[in-house]
């Protein structure tokens, strides 16, 4: 059985009696994953964070950490995990190594340990300067420091590239695969973008008005996404729609001469070709509908959503 | 347990992290020493000189005590509002609370751990506030004259006792400033809350509506009692109730805080809900039998004792009635200390004590009362404290104010005498207003009058009242005696709230002047009020109320009559209606020294002390008409006539007469600077014997204008004051001078 540092069991969570902020959201998180957790602005994110870092008091008991409930094990459990949550709360009036200093008392560390943890996010030059002086980036590198300064096993990190240049975001990622792969560290990170995060996941979670649409490993997102959908300009589209129908799904005529179908995967686009060319096809044009980003807009869009 | 006691400690050590750079704990210092050093620098401007006569006291603890008044009020509360507000911005600005939130430490060090930094803020302003005024206090005493009388010993104890009770005094509006910052994440609301409830203080005061145990108000009771409890205590009753309702508003505050919300807070779970009733229940509780008044308990015995702290030995104490000037009790003072037991029954009534002939007060007590005498005299200065069974009585009746109201000012200005319906209302409503406020008062340990004396105090409020009202009547039947004036339900229900034959008020000669007035109501005959009223007394039944009605009659007509005959004709009269032999004794008296004070009655002999240091008497004088003025160098009215005295002195300087000055001054140096710059016209005399002086003369009141006979027979006993105009003409006739054009 697999080890998992974060599960929730249908949590449910609202604010009014009829509004439904997350709805039986089951997230499973595997030690030692880099778990993404994916969706629009508004769809829940946060609140789930605040729900799993205990910040909003849960109406149930359906969060696990390290397999223990959540409310059992507050707030001493926060030993065991950095976390970041929106936007970096940070004390401006105090200098990066004042910050981490005050964290450092609070978590029990030796002080020692806040400039190799400054070391880490870059900014060993400028710890001693205000937080107020910094930049926005800067700020998000001295949170991060925050939550990294106690080497914890698990990272909850709300958006932490919000607001970095591409060099930053490129250095966290690395920063957050270095931490993953050397120390173990589990780390659940929330993101909008699918593209900021792909590249470092191996579990992905989809989550859109307060329901979850997909939870699985990178692998069976590609597989789940890899569905292609394709726009065929061809002569006499009718007569091809009853041809293709046989072999392939969802086959819709769009206009005279234009279809719509789906295929396994872009790999057979090459054959698709062949096959229409080899039965003399009129064949205009050929266009891919979706990739893994459209996907992505596709099932979190309003209007595609779709009870299960 | 450890481990939350360790995470508390960890906590406040990281929040004295956080508040790096902020200057929290030097704001807190620097606004404790704005008001001792303000205090100093106006000492030292306002400076001249001047000591004025004192009781001893320590110099340390006087500043300490006059500086407290704009820091508990203004400064240290403005400080706390200030502090908290800054504290918990630290954390609403930056998110601070999400990250504590998500750090290994529990709610309970996040939440207290803040409030302590705050108290020790609070501490840390007190403190500078405590040596900045000893300081202060140093400096003073290089710069201006310090009084003989002040002890420059450091007071320690006293000092120790001002820190404990600003600091358990502050921390209920510390705990409601704070609950409300950590919960309303905008700083401007817990900064008008905190100004606008001080600022309520200010506005509700005056009207006497501030609850005891408004939250904003504890503090300020350190000022105006800087000496605290009155029984001994370290703490006073509204401390005690601060911190009661400290805790139950920082468990509020905190589980509020801890669980978001209010409702989850404590409605969500029973065992919530359960704990939330038992703290408001345990420590409402409390706070509603600290903030219930006590009456202090009966004594077995009747005790007059104390102690009076003196340089010179005291020997007696007198207790004196205060209607017939009875000695009821002769108390002998051995080494400054006494203690008596009256084997007989005392009514309960005011009293005086008179300690060796020199100073006085009055005391309220009776039967099953233990009453402690706390006194200083130093020099003409002396403090006398009641303390014992009747301690709020008598301090009640020590702080009276002189109660001002409308319908008191209607009859001095005549004002709607025309209109009867709107003096009904406003002596209604008079009445009522200060009936409730006499309910009101309470010592700082929370006593209240026994029923007996609420009850006396209220009949002789009523009686006031009533006896406005008549004057009211008289005004109108002299103005309009053709108009009835209808009495009405509300003067009905005064009326019906006294009793017409209460023996117990009859030493208040405002009741009798209401008795007799009810009397003679009836009486329509053209003869004059006194003698309305003693026809009316002298058909009373025999006893002790007759007797006291008659005795209060007397006295008046005595004091009135003018005329050697009729007064011993109508002593002679009715002496023999009272029926206690002891009236008739002191009527009798009264009668005699009105007599020996009548015209063509020798003047008594006293011996004085001229400019010149020399023994003087009224013989030295004899052959000329001797016209004397008594006076003192304190007393205001004296200095008023003195001016007059002195003009006609000049103007009468080549007649057969010779105007003397009389000081009765304790302080014969004071007496001698003043009495030499005065008109040489003027002889100055200082009396040697002002008790034998004073009796023998009646002394009641000064000044007093006596006219003495060359034989050295009173001409007058009692003139006029010399600037009304009756004064000259009398004058005048003696010398046997035509009258002026």
């Amino acid at each position: 059985m697999t080890d998992y540092i974060i599960q929730t069991d249908a949590l449910n969570f609202q604010y009014s009696k009829y509004k439904k902020v997350l709805e039986n959201i089951s997230i499973n998180v595997p030690k030692g994953s880099i778990y993404g957790f994916l969706g629009p602005n508004g769809a829940g994110k946060s609140t789930t964070m605040r729900l799993l870092t205990g910040i909003i008091p849960e109406q149930g008991n359906a969060i696990k950490l390290f397999n223990e409930p959540l409310q059992e094990q507050l707030p001493l459990v926060f030993s065991k995990i950095g976390s970041l949550v929106e936007s970096p709360a940070l004390y401006l009036h105090l200098s990066g190594i004042d910050n981490l200093r005050y964290i450092a008392k609070l978590r029990n560390i030796p002080e020692d340990k806040i400039h190799e943890t400054l070391a880490l996010v870059d900014l060993t030059r400028d710890g001693k300067r205000k937080a107020k002086q910094y930049s926005l980036g800067m700020k998000q590198r001295l949170a991060i420091a925050m939550a990294l300064l106690s080497e914890p096993e698990l990272l909850l990190l709300d958006e932490p590239v919000n607001g970095l240049d591409p060099n930053g975001i490129i250095d966290i990622r690395k920063l957050l695969i270095k931490l993953n792969q050397e120390k173990g560290v589990t780390i659940f990170v929330s993101s909008h973008l699918l593209s900021e995060i792909e590249k470092m996941c191996t579990h992905v979670g989809i989550i859109s008005k307060g329901k979850l649409r997909f939870e699985g490993t990178m692998q069976e997102l590609s597989k789940a996404a890899g569905l292609c959908k394709i726009q065929v300009t061809v002569d006499d589209a009718r007569q091809w729609q009853e041809k293709l129908s046989t072999a392939y799904e969802n086959v819709t005529v769009i206009a005279q001469n234009q279809i719509t179908l789906e295929i396994g995967n872009k790999d057979q686009i090459p054959d698709f070709i062949k096959n229409l060319i080899a039965q003399n096809a009129s064949l205009y044009e050929i266009k891919i509908l979706d990739g893994l980003e459209e996907w992505f807009m596709t099932i979190t869009d309003e209007k595609n959503t779709y009870e299960k | 347990m450890k481990n939350k006691f360790s995470s508390f400690i960890t906590a406040l050590k990281a929040e004295h992290i956080k508040k790096r750079g902020t200057g929290f704990y030097w704001t807190s210092a620097i606004i404790g020493l704005i008001s001792p050093l303000l205090f100093c620098i106006v000492s030292i401007v306002t400076n001249n000189d001047e000591i004025k006569p004192e009781l001893p006291f320590n110099f340390y603890l006087k500043f300490i005590e006059n500086s407290l008044l704009p820091f508990a009020d203004f400064f240290f509360p403005l400080l706390i509002i200030i502090t908290v507000s800054r504290i918990t911005q630290l954390d609403h600005k930056n998110g601070g609370w999400q990250l504590m939130e998500t750090q290994p430490i529990y709610k309970f060090s996040i939440y207290f751990s803040k409030f302590c930094t705050v108290l020790i803020a609070n501490f840390i302003s007190i403190l500078a506030f405590i040596i900045v005024s000893m300081l202060g206090a140093w400096v003073l005493s290089f710069i201006i004259t310090v009084p003989k009388v002040a002890i420059m010993e450091f007071p320690l104890s006293g000092i120790i006792h001002i820190i404990a009770r600003l600091f358990v005094a502050s921390l209920l509006i510390t705990a409601l400033q704070f609950v409300i910052s950590v919960l309303i994440s905008s700083f401007i609301w817990s900064i008008i809350i905190g100004f606008f409830g001080l600022l309520l203080t200010a506005f509700l005061a005056p009207f006497d509506l501030v609850p005891l145990w408004y939250p904003y108000d504890i503090l300020s009771k350190i000022a105006a009692h800087p000496k605290g409890s009155d029984l001994g205590h370290w703490f006073t009753f509204t401390d005690y109730v601060g911190v009661t309702l400290s805790i139950i508003l920082l468990y509020i505050g905190f589980n509020w805080y801890r669980h978001k919300e209010f409702k989850a807070a404590f409605f969500g779970k029973m065992n919530r809900t359960l704990s939330l009733i038992s703290v408001v229940v345990v420590f409402g509780g409390f706070t509603y039998w600290l903030l219930r008044p006590n009456q202090m308990p009966d004594y077995d015995k009747t005790v007059f004792c104390g102690k009076i702290d003196s340089e010179e030995p005291i020997h007696t104490i007198y207790i004196v009635d205060n209607t017939v000037q009875d000695t009821i009790a002769i108390i002998p003072v051995k080494n400054n200390a006494f203690h008596y037991v009256f084997d007989k029954k005392i009514i309960t009534d005011h009293y005086s004590f008179i300690v060796d002939q020199k100073y006085n007060g009055n005391v309220f007590f009776g039967a099953k009362d233990s009453i402690y005498l706390d006194g200083k005299i130093y020099g003409p200065k002396s403090d006398f404290n009641l303390k014992g069974t009747r301690l709020a009585e008598n301090q009640m009746d020590t702080n009276a104010k002189m109660s001002w109201s409308m319908i008191s000012y209607y009859m001095q200005e005549n004002i709607n005498i025309d209109k009867p319906q709107i003096i009904t209302e406003t002596l209604y409503k008079d009445w009522k207003e200060e009936m409730t406020a006499s309910n009101k008062f309470r010592t700082i340990d929370n006593y209240i009058p026994k029923n007996d004396y609420t009850e006396r105090n209220q009949k002789l409020i009523t009686t006031r009242y009533l006896n406005m009202w008549n004057e009211f009547l008289k005004k109108r039947a002299a103005l309009y005696p053709n108009e009835k004036t209808p009495e009405g339900t509300a003067i009905k229900e005064i009326k019906s709230k006294l009793s017409l034959t209460d023996e117990s008020l009859l030493s208040s000669s405002e009741y009798f002047d209401y008795v007799k007035s009810q009397l003679i109501a009836n009486n329509h005959e053209d003869i004059d009020e006194n003698t309305k009223s003693i026809l009316a007394i002298s058909k009373m039944k025999q006893g002790s109320f007759k007797d006291k009605m008659l005795y209060w009659q007397m006295n008046k007509s005595i004091e009135e009559s003018s005329n050697s005959a009729d007064r011993n004709q109508f002593v002679a009269t009715y002496i023999n209606q009272f029926s206690s032999k002891n009236y008739q004794r002191k009527i009798n008296h009264i009668n005699r020294l009105a007599e020996s004070l009548g015209k063509g009655k020798e003047a008594p002999l006293f011996e004085a002390t001229s400019l010149e240091g020399k023994p003087v008497t009224l013989t030295d004088l004899k052959g000329k008409f001797v016209l004397i003025d008594v006076w003192a160098t304190w007393c205001g009215p004296c200095k008023q006539q003195s001016p007059y005295f002195e003009k006609f002195a000049l103007k009468y300087k080549k007649e057969n007469i010779c105007f003397v000055a009389l000081s009765t001054d304790e302080n014969i140096q004071k007496w001698y600077i003043a009495a030499k710059s005065k008109s040489k016209s003027v002889i100055q005399w200082h009396i040697n014997t002002a008790d034998t002086f004073s009796k023998a003369y009646n002394l009641v009141t000064i000044p007093r204008f006596i006219l003495i006979d060359p034989n050295g027979n009173f001409v007058n006993a009692n003139l006029p004051f010399p600037h009304e105009a009756t004064f000259e003409i009398l004058l005048r006739k003696a010398l046997q001078l035509p009258e002026e054009e």
